[in-house]
Formats: C-alpha cells, sequence, structure tokens
C-alpha cells in the first residue's frame, strides 16, 4: 500500500520580506528532525528551501512555499506570482543573477540560488511563465 | 565519572524556579516535584544554568586538588585564561613555582598545544579547497553543540584535538624520553566544566591522555597562600625546556576569543569569523546550514563569553581578564626567552601527524519512518491543544517542548496551567450541570426547565427553602 504524501508546511512568503527570511527553512529543519531525517537530507532540504524562499522574496510578487513527505522523498514546491524567469538555462548558470543592486547590497542575489537547489536536489522541475513560476525540487532519502 | 556531563544539582538549594530550565541552549532541564533535572544525553556543559541560577543551586563537578596532588609525578596544565585570573605580580614562573610548593612535580602551559594547533591550521586554510568554513575543534561546548544540534555540520569541525589534549600528548611523549621508566599525570586546571567532562568523554576520542580537572575557584585560593618553592624541581626545569621550543606567549592569546585568529599571523589571508557566545554561535550555526556564509574560511568559536575568559569557574570578570592577559603576555615576552623563530616554526610543524579524531553525531534513529510521521502528527495536535505562551510553569521550556514530552509519554496536558484550568472548568461546568439535575421529588423545578446561568442559585435557593421547614 502506497502512503500518500503529508504536508508538512504550507507557508506565504511575501514580496521583500527579508525580516521572515529563512523561517521556512528553520522550521523545515525542525520538522525533519522530528521526522528522523538523516542530518545530511536534512542540510539538503533547508538549503534548498531558504533558496527558494529567498528566490520568492527577491524576484516574484509573493508566493507559497510547501514541503511534502512521503516514504523516501521530501518535496520542496515554491509557487509564486510574478514576472517568471526569462531564461531557465540562464538562470542555472553559477553566477547568474538579475538581482538589484539594493538586494545585493544585503548579501543575496549572488546568483547561485536556482544552482543550488539543483546542486542539493535529486529531480528538479521548473515551470515558468509570464505570471509566475512553479519549482519542485525533490530529494530522495 | 558515571555522567556524561560534569554539571549537576545540589537538590537541597533548589527552589523549583524555572530560570535554568528556560536558558538552557539545548532544553536539557525540567523541573519536576519543585526540583530541577538535568536530561543526560542534551546537557553539552555549557554552564548556562550554572550562570543563571540565584540560587546556586547548579554546580560543576570537578577533580578535587587533594586527589589531583595523590601520589608522584603530577603535572599541572596552566590555560592561559588562569594566568590572567592571578594578581598582577605573578609572572609564569612564579606561578610554577608556587603549583610546585602545594605539591605537583612541574607545570607546563597550555599554549604550546595551541601554538601546534595553530601551525596546523594556518597550513590547511592555505590548502582548503573547500567552499565551507572549517569550525574550530578547540572548545568541547562548541563541538558538543554542534553534535547535538547541527549534526550536519559535524564534518566541518577541523579534526585536530584540542590544544589541551596536543600539549599533554606532547610533553609526555618527551618526558618519557627524559625520565624513562616513570609515569607521570597530568591535570588541567579547567576555567568550565566541559573540560572536566572531556578528560572522562573527549569528543571524538577514546580517551583523553589526562587524569583529572581542578576548578580554577578550587586551586585559586590555595595558590594565592602557597610560599612559591624555593628553586625548580628537576622536572619543572625539563618542561620549562620544552615551552622554549614552541611560540608559546603569543598563544597566551587562546584564551579570549579572537586568539587564534591573531596566532595565524598578520600574512595570513584567511576570512575568520570570531564568535562567542552560544547565542550568537547559533545565529551563525543557522546560516551556515542554510549555505548563507559565503567568502568565510574559518570560524573560531567559544562557547563563553569572551572565550574561555569567560569561563564559569574562573574568578574575574572576562573584560577584566582580556586586560591582564594583554599585560601578561607583554611582559612574558621579555622575560622568556625563546630560541630562533625558524626553530619554533619547525618544531610546531614536525608534529604534524596527530591524531585526527572524527567526531560522529550522537542521534539515535528510533525505528520506522511511519512511526517518526505519526509522532510528528501527535506532536503537531499536541501543539494546537496548548496554548503558545511559553511560561514555562509546566517544567519544560516553551509550550513546544512540553508537547514533546507529553507525546513522548514523560509529561501530561494538565502539566500545563491553562490546560489544568480548562480542565477545571470543564469539571465546574458538569458539576453545575449536575447540581441543576437533581430528582424532581427535591424541587419544584424539573430537568430541563431551570435556567442554564442560575443553575447553582436555584439549587441554594431550594436548600433554603428545605431548611426554614
Amino acid at each position: 500500500m502506497r502512503m500518500r504524501e503529508e504536508l508538512l508546511i504550507n507557508s506565504k512568503v511575501r514580496e521583500g520580506d527579508f525580516k521572515r527570511g529563512g523561517e521556512v527553512s528553520s522550521k523545515l529543519k525542525d520538522t525533519l528532525k522530528q521526522l528522523d531525517l538523516d542530518s545530511k537530507i536534512i542540510r539538503k532540504a533547508a538549503i534548498i528551501a531558504y533558496e527558494l524562499e529567498m528566490n520568492i522574496m527577491i524576484h516574484s510578487e509573493g508566493g507559497n512555499l510547501k514541503v511534502k513527505i512521503a516514504p523516501g522523498r521530501v518535496l520542496i514546491i515554491a509557487e509564486d506570482t510574478g514576472p517568471g524567469i526569462d531564461s531557465i538555462d540562464k538562470a542555472l548558470t553559477p553566477g547568474f543573477s538579475t538581482a538589484g543592486n539594493e538586494v545585493r547590497e544585503l548579501g543575496f542575489g549572488a546568483g547561485m540560488g536556482l544552482c543550488n537547489v539543483d546542486k542539493f536536489s535529486d529531480q528538479m522541475e521548473i515551470e515558468s511563465g509570464p505570471t509566475g513560476t512553479v519549482v519542485r525540487a525533490g530529494i530522495n532519502f | 565519572m558515571d555522567k556524561t556531563h560534569s554539571v549537576f544539582l545540589i537538590e537541597e538549594e533548589c527552589e523549583g524556579c524555572t530560570n535554568c530550565v528556560k536558558n538552557c541552549p539545548t532544553k536539557a532541564i525540567r523541573v519536576h516535584q519543585g526540583r530541577a533535572s538535568i536530561k543526560e544525553d542534551y546537557c553539552i556543559d555549557c554552564a548556562a544554568c550554572i550562570r543563571n541560577c540565584e540560587y546556586h543551586a547548579k554546580e560543576a563537578v570537578t577533580t578535587d586538588l587533594v586527589e589531583a596532588l595523590a601520589g608522584e609525578n603530577n603535572i599541572a596544565l596552566i590555560p592561559p585564561s588562569f594566568y590572567a585570573q592571578l594578581p598582577p605580580d605573578y609572572t609564569l614562573d612564579k606561578l610554577k613555582q608556587k603549583l610546585i610548593s602545594l605539591g605537583f612535580a612541574g607545570a607546563v602551559n597550555v599554549s604550546i598545544g595551541a601554538t601546534i594547533y595553530s601551525a596546523w591550521l594556518k597550513n590547511a586554510l592555505k590548502n582548503k579547497k573547500s567552499d565551507s568554513p572549517l569550525i574550530s575543534s578547540a572548545c568541547p561546548v562548541v563541538v558538543r553543540y554542534i553534535r547535538l544540534l547541527y549534526p550536519e555540520l559535524l564534518d566541518l569541525v577541523a579534526k585536530y584535538d584540542s590544544p589541551l589534549e596536543i600539549a599533554v600528548k606532547t610533553v609526555s611523549d618527551e618526558l618519557k624520553d627524559r625520565f624513562v621508566d616513570q609515569n607521570f599525570n597530568f591535570y588541567f586546571i579547567t576555567p568550565c566544566p566541559a573540560k572536566h567532562t572531556a578528560v572522562y568523554y573527549p569528543p571524538g576520542k577514546e580517551s583523553s591522555s589526562l587524569s583529572g580537572a581542578v576548578a580554577v575557584d578550587d586551586i585559586y585560593n590555595p595558590i594565592l597562600k602557597a610560599e612559591p618553592a624555593e628553586k625548580n624541581s628537576e622536572v619543572q626545569d625539563y618542561l620549562n625546556d620544552i615551552e622554549k621550543n614552541f611560540p608559546f606567549i603569543t598563544a597566551l592569546a587562546w584564551g579570549r576569543s579572537g586568539g587564534e585568529e591573531e596566532n595565524l599571523g598578520k600574512e595570513s589571508s584567511s576570512k575568520i569569523i570570531k564568535v562567542d557566545g552560544l547565542e550568537r554561535i547559533e545565529l551563525v550555526l543557522d546560516d551556515l546550514e542554510n549555505d548563507n556564509l559565503s567568502g568565510i574560511d574559518y570560524l573560531e568559536m567559544t562557547a563563553c563569553p569572551g572565550g574561555c575568559l569567560g569561563g564559569v569557574l574562573n574568578i574575574i570578570n572576562p573584560f577584566q581578564g582580556m586586560v591582564n592577559l594583554e599585560k601578561a603576555i607583554s611582559q612574558e615576552e621579555q622575560e622568556v626567552e625563546l630560541k630562533g623563530a625558524e626553530e619554533k616554526a619547525t618544531a610546531a610543524n614536525a608534529i604534524g601527524s596527530f591524531e585526527q579524531p572524527e567526531i560522529m553525531p550522537d542521534q539515535e534513529k528510533a525505528g520506522s519512518f511511519e512511526t517518526a510521521l505519526a509522532r510528528w502528527q501527535a506532536l503537531e495536535a499536541e501543539k494546537e491543544e496548548l496554548p503558545g505562551l511559553d511560561c514555562a510553569a509546566c517544567g519544560a521550556p516553551d509550550c513546544v517542548t512540553l508537547a514533546e514530552d507529553i507525546v513522548d509519554g514523560y509529561a501530561e496536558r494538565t502539566d500545563c496551567i491553562f490546560m489544568l484550568r480548562q480542565e477545571v472548568e470543564m469539571l465546574a461546568r458538569r458539576m453545575s450541570e449536575l447540581v441543576g439535575t437533581l430528582p424532581p421529588a427535591m424541587g419544584r423545578g424539573k430537568q430541563g426547565e431551570i435556567d442554564q446561568d442560575n443553575k447553582v442559585n436555584v439549587g441554594q435557593e431550594e436548600r433554603k427553602d428545605t431548611d426554614a421547614k
């Protein structure tokens, strides 16, 4: 019998809300620790959640971060409304960033976000159009 | 030592307040039946509870001075932070002579271990390829904190022994060469409970080369009162010779936060974050965990504010200590004649193939994923029930921790004073309902006809009526 997915986290992420930056990631860390997951898996999931959370804050008009778990897999889904990603290939190039100077001055927008998501996930899908973006990143355990 | 930590409770002094509970960075303490109890597996000997208990009910167990002086050939290890505790007229030589007159065969500076650590570190940082920073392994509290709460960062901790272990190993090897057939015991003068624990449970090692750790506040007065020995012992002369092979005077700066960076030398281009105090360390580790630190090569972290000078067993406040230490360093630089700079570097680099312990996470994986998920669901449900005020009146530090304790069977929901009140209210309501359901023969009202708000009053009036008759 296949167990259905369990929704662990469903959090709204606001544009430019840096004060709350990392909140979802740290909640996810706590939750995955409760679930006795291996520390390496937790670290990957935390990094991915953090990067996706930051992406929504920096590049979109706001969105949602969901984390689901099923036996053997953590799935992190970032959905936002906004201008979308012009070129996904470029976005996956290390160091490429469209972030403005203000954001960079805060230490973000170094162009590593999606690369890191790609690097630390086992599966990644990006759907992006002129009204928004959905990124799904899965980690197997 | 049968416990994995050195901080303990003096039961009769505990008032059952929850100061220690709320200030414990690993949530290791609960107050039950008016007594604070420490969860063995969670205590990292940071001594936050010792600092915060106004009743002085928390203490550190350390090696008794009498025990450290029993038998022969006992060597005292002096940390830089201890040197900074002493009055300004104390030179290192005077301190050593006093330790000898107390009964030690000799004394040696822990900073020689720090010079070796610094030499390795310099090398490691020069050749470092990874983007992630290396984390200092010098403070046992930090290492245990990471092992408990950030196990995924453990492989970033430098796989070097602590300067203390390095110093003991170095000195004991040398002594064996010189004094064949003699055994030496090493006792550290400790500013903190964690370094006492490290004698019995050194992080990442099977066993320590030390025999014990005497608390600074236990040895302080005996030292002040002791008359310095008139001349050095043979062992002490030899120890002084060993010391001179290392640039140990500058390494005295390891006694305070920032000392590790300074000992890498001015020519080092490594980017280093110096953090002291566990609260601030948490900030840095959280960001490191999110991969949100960039361009950092090394994290110099000490759990006590100010570094080892902030150790809870010390006598003077860490800021005064910093001034004393600076003074001591410049004074000793004039006193002690070290061998040539080249020789120093060679000596430190020669001991390059040191034991490099792997520190393993100590988390236990309980049962299956399904069990863990069911527990998590129960936990979420319990969190929903609890008020979220984190008042700690239940004896746990916050509502989330109480929820965990409830789910794991260590606490009950009615341990929460608000939940208890709710239960009492429900009970009272039920009681008053029952009062209203008296058999019709005893009163005029019939069940269901009574005004809900006046149930109890109706009952009382009835009784008055009966009394009047």
